[in-house]
């Protein structure tokens, strides 16, 4: 987590020429489908968002069973930071899904499950972050949080797998398919993709290491205006002291 | 006539599904970028919390 707030700018500046790069290669370089014509190019904005909103809430997961598992309040700064950027990413794939949605099916929201449980995911995510609100309490909070974040997280394999497992108006997945073989796309696309998906886990990071940053000084903050000692020293105090 | 109306339907299509393009992309991109800007700004204002200037109030 260090590593990630002493780097984050680093990151950053690799991110933003490759996203331009990415935006070039999605609405230039890359052919139209041959069935969606250039509708297909929402694909590139589409799939790295809902990517990266799988890979924020993973962070979630993995920091909130820290949380409870080493007691740790580092451990919670990473899990909201990291929902915090997830549900971004979550609406705005929602958003971008939807625009695709009514030029391909000629709507813009229908109940259909991989849309519902998405919607779903987006919900529950909301939740944890509201919930943190509620409670002043540091590891009260940390440790609720924690709970809803593992047991929300049940979800986005229902998200992925929905198409495979219900009859579905959305097409099976690109990647992650199994029984389905490789992915059946044109090399272009193929590569367009793959940039796309790589700038927006950079861009990812780089949120991450500005948010994580914030989510550390305001721990530190919130001790202060109750005239504490900040939570995390004084962990490593009473640690120090055992 | 009626090519001409065909090449007209077509070319609206396009218009159309360039305009909703465009707009998911500049959707997206414009929310990461106000996103981006709250966070640096609420960023600088923990850190001058931080620093004792309680966010400048």
């Amino acid at each position: 987590m260090a590593w990630l707030e002493r780097n984050g700018n680093r990151i950053g500046f690799v991110t933003l020429p490759l996203l331009g790069i990415g935006a070039y290669m999605a609405l230039v370089w890359s052919p139209p489908d041959i069935h969606m014509g250039q509708d297909m190019r929402l694909l590139y904005v589409h799939v790295p968002t809902i990517w990266t909103a799988y890979l924020a809430l993973t962070v979630t997961l993995c920091a909130s069973i820290a949380v409870l598992w080493k007691k740790h309040l580092r451990w919670d700064n990473l899990a909201v930071a990291s929902a915090e950027i997830g549900v971004l990413f979550t609406a705005l794939a929602i958003v971008a899904g939807s625009i695709w949605g009514k030029l391909t099916w000629g709507v813009y929201w229908t109940w259909d499950p991989r849309l519902t449980t998405t919607a779903v995911l987006l919900v529950i995510f909301t939740g944890y972050l509201l919930l943190r609100a509620l409670t002043d309490d540091a590891w009260t909070r940390a440790r609720q949080a924690a709970i809803v974040a593992i047991i929300g997280f049940i979800d986005i394999p229902v998200v992925h797998f929905s198409v495979l497992w219900w009859r579905s108006l959305h097409q099976a997945p690109t990647f992650l398919r199994p029984n389905l073989g490789d992915p059946t796309m044109d090399d272009r696309m193929e590569i367009t993709l793959i940039v796309d998906t790589v700038a927006f886990t950079l861009l990812y990071l780089f949120l991450l290491s500005k948010r994580l940053k914030l989510a550390r000084l305001e721990r530190e903050g919130e001790a202060v205006d109750w005239g504490e000692v900040p939570p995390e020293r004084a962990q490593l105090e009473a640690a120090r002291a055992r | 006539m009626k090519s001409l109306l065909n090449e007209l339907s077509l070319r609206q299509r396009v218009l159309a599904d360039w305009s909703s393009i465009l707009a998911g992309f500049g959707i997206v991109g414009g929310a990461l970028l106000l996103y981006g800007i709250s966070l640096f700004m609420r960023l600088r204002q923990a850190e001058g919390h931080g620093n004792g200037g309680h966010g400048g109030s």
